[in-house]
């Protein structure tokens, strides 16, 4: 098992994914929204939210403006980029 | 204005063939028929008789079943399961041409420390080459969907 944890963190722990931090959590507790809501309301998997969440995955422009959309808020206010950049 | 028209419409056809998915039962029916026709082609060692027309036969229907588990559409379609899908091609492109120019020269290199009257440069066949690359496509994109 241990060459699969290997493989999957190559491919996911990028540099470009470690870079982006986000307030996913923080923004979405205050509008009292589960994962699955959430990713109900723009059309993805809940595991697609947690992976935003958790770091390992950086969304697309498209998906940032439906998140922006849903929180009332500009993308700039819960996606910044990491001291790394 | 005429010429951009048609390279638009060409673009979305292409977009629309490269989008194009089976539903998704089609996975499980995939995955069947792969397991069942491979369960066949090793049946056939325990009887006797000429079986490499089957077989052959049996192998293209093999990979033509790993095939559709690989276009059926998943029960959420997202971007980040087209990026896997993208990562996980690119994988298997880059594994199907290593193994392609390495596997017949380590080949020779084998035969020729253990048996030299059989040392030769042999091409590879389409269907290791297909089975691998489908193989690690398929490998690739349940880990990165089972960890990302």
């Amino acid at each position: 098992m241990a060459h699969v944890n290997c493989i999957s963190r190559v491919l996911l722990y990028s540099k470009k994914a470690r870079i982006m931090k986000n307030t996913l959590k923080v923004e979405r507790a205050i509008l009292n929204l589960t994962q699955g809501d959430l990713a109900n309301r723009i059309g993805v998997s809940r595991q697609t939210i947690n992976s935003i969440e958790s770091n390992r995955y950086v969304p697309s422009t498209v998906l940032s403006l439906k998140l922006s959309e849903v929180f009332g808020k500009p993308v700039n206010d819960f996606f910044t980029l990491g001291e790394d950049d | 204005m005429k010429m951009k028209s048609i390279q638009e419409c060409e673009r979305r056809r292409a977009q629309k063939l490269l989008n194009y998915k089976l539903p998704t039962y089609w996975k499980k029916i995939g995955w069947a028929g792969a397991i069942l026709s491979l369960v066949a082609i090793m049946s056939t060692s325990f009887f006797d008789g000429d079986f490499e027309l089957l077989k052959d036969i049996l192998r293209k229907v093999v990979l033509a079943f790993l095939f559709t588990v690989i276009l059926a559409r998943e029960e959420v379609e997202d971007e980040r399961v087209q990026n896997f899908r993208a990562q996980s091609f690119s994988f298997a492109f880059l594994a199907g041409v290593l193994y392609t120019l390495l596997q017949p020269i380590a080949n020779w290199i084998v035969f020729s420390i253990f048996r030299p009257e059989r040392a030769a440069f042999e091409d590879l066949g389409d269907f290791q080459i297909l089975w691998l690359m489908l193989t690690v496509y398929l490998v690739f994109f349940y880990i990165l969907k089972k960890r990302g």
